[in-house]
């Protein structure tokens, strides 16, 4: 029996998201990407941030920044590969960001894929929300 | 029950221990090696900051030089932290599937520290968690610990004291205490424990050794064999831990500020004199520390420490540190003569809040990545 329902954790229709609880969203630069609701939930009051820097070379599903929370560092990663374009300043200035707003204002990077298509082995949301009802059993 | 293994690679320096943390935790993501319990102990000694924490804040680098202090960083998250041949430090590399380990990351650390409390158990010392991560003795610290998760790993570590040079370790960080009276030092090394003074006499390490060994086997029903790198991990490990030494790691976060701006408040409660100090970081608008104490009755004892650990790194807003204070009174610590309001107003005047009202939650940056 779920002691955690999943829905408490939002999850936006029109994003593609990785296993490791990251969303992006394509756009004219490139894919813009953060962490899940999920993800700033589980990690609570968010202390630290470090980004990756423009220019850097990233492959999906490695490591590419990370944050820090009730001294436990978590991992950035990559959801597609490419070179990031642009990082958000301002959560590295305010962490608390991921925690306010996730989805919007506190965005981590834009990527530039290196192929067409990089968001196809992506999950769409409702892949992604059974992803999360599944875990939710165990918490 | 489940085989892991033990490295016990005897006294290293720290940037060959933080350079075999990196290596362990991916040869366990990629699942080239087994579950694995670490010993590290370290040689010459050391000041380690978190991973993301800037140096010139935590650690005062001419004392460092001046007493053959290393300077490193660890993988793992949480404060700055001096280690010598005197204190065993520990560590749990496994895989995030580990069916031993909760999902929620709170109950992670509640069930590793259990191994903690069960090795000092051996000794006839009565430890317990204490939130976020430490294990205490009767209020007093005696393993802090910090985390890291990388891929489909994690590593869980921390410290023993077994014995401390407590001198050293104050002239060595920056805690925040310089303005502190004779007194007050004194109080503050009542904050921490070692198995030393609790035993009249420190235990051999390699006794140490056998009881983490012992608990982990009976906490977490695993059994732990002794055993050695791999020779990929060997290779691995030469070829990277050079660049455990190179200041692109050590100070790849740099601090912005000189140091943290420490303000100090009294207060006049009714049931006696309230004194606090804050270590403030407001770059990141954050209480990094305080310090809190006074004359006054409270049952138990421990209770202004463990309100001290609910308010490290809490937002520099009024209101957060309200609802922490709150909070800590609904654990049901007994104070006489001493309110929420009135640990609440001598906090918010060291931390400058008094008459300021809440931070707007925008500020400048903390601690940054070198290269930014």
């Amino acid at each position: 029996m779920a002691t955690q329902p999943a829905s408490r954790w939002q999850v936006r229709d029109d994003f593609s998201y990785h296993p490791r609880h990251h969303w992006c969203r394509e756009q004219a630069d490139g894919v813009l990407m953060g962490v899940t609701d999920y993800t700033q939930e589980r990690a609570g009051d968010i202390l630290y941030v470090s980004l990756p820097v423009p220019g850097e070379t990233v492959r999906a599903g490695e490591p590419m920044g990370s944050i820090e929370s009730g001294k436990w560092v978590g991992q950035l990663y990559a959801p597609v590969s490419g070179v990031v374009v642009a990082v958000n300043e301002r959560v590295a200035a305010d962490p608390r960001l991921l925690n306010r707003d996730p989805y919007e204002a506190g965005w981590i990077a834009v990527i530039r894929p290196d192929a067409a298509g990089s968001l196809d082995a992506l999950w769409d949301a409702d892949r992604y929300r059974a992803a999360l009802e599944e875990m939710a059993e165990d918490l | 029950m489940t085989p892991w293994r033990l490295l016990d690679p005897g006294p290293l320096p720290a940037w060959r221990q933080m350079a075999l943390d990196s290596v362990v935790i991916r040869a366990r993501a990629d699942n080239r090696v087994p579950d694995t319990l670490r010993f590290m102990e370290f040689e010459p000694h050391t000041a380690l900051v978190g991973y993301h924490q800037a140096v010139d804040l935590e650690i005062n680098r001419q004392i460092c030089d001046e007493l053959g202090v290393e300077i490193n960083r660890r993988i793992t998250g949480g404060g700055a932290i001096y280690m010598d041949a005197r204190q065993l430090g520990w560590e749990m590399c496994l895989g995030q599937d580990n069916a031993a380990l909760p999902r929620d990351p709170d109950a992670v650390y509640r069930t590793l520290s259990r191994v903690v409390v069960e090795t000092l158990a051996a000794f006839g010392i009565a430890a317990r968690f204490r939130p976020v991560n430490d294990v205490e003795v009767a209020g007093r610290k005696i393993s802090g610990t910090g985390g890291v998760e990388w891929g489909d790993a994690l590593i869980y570590q921390g410290t023993l004291l077994v014995d401390f040079d407590v001198e050293t370790m104050l002239r060595v960080l920056r805690l925040a205490i310089e303005k502190l009276t004779d007194k007050e030092v004194l109080s503050f090394q009542q904050r921490i424990v070692t198995m030393a003074e609790l035993l009249g006499a420190a235990p051999a390490m390699t006794v140490v050794k056998a009881e983490v060994v012992r608990a982990v086997q009976k906490v977490l029903e695993v059994t732990v064999y002794p055993e050695s790198l791999t020779t990929e991990e060997e290779a691995d490990w030469l070829r990277v831990q050079d660049s455990f030494r190179q200041p692109d790691w050590i100070d790849r976060r740099v601090a912005r500020l000189a140091g943290y701006d420490v303000k100090t408040a009294q207060v006049k409660a009714p049931g006696g004199l309230l004194r606090a100090q804050a270590a403030v970081d407001a770059d990141a608008g954050r209480i990094r520390k305080v310090f809190l104490t006074g004359d006054f009755f409270v049952y138990p004892e421990r209770a202004p420490l463990d309100l001290e650990a609910s308010l490290k790194d809490c937002p520099l807003e009024a209101a957060a540190v309200h609802e922490r204070v709150a909070a800590h009174y609904a654990e049901g610590y007994r104070y006489l003569g001493v309110s929420v309001d009135d640990w609440f107003r001598v906090i918010v005047q060291a931390a400058g809040l008094d008459g300021k009202g809440e931070s707007d939650g925008h500020h400048q940056s903390g601690p940054r990545d070198r290269s930014h």
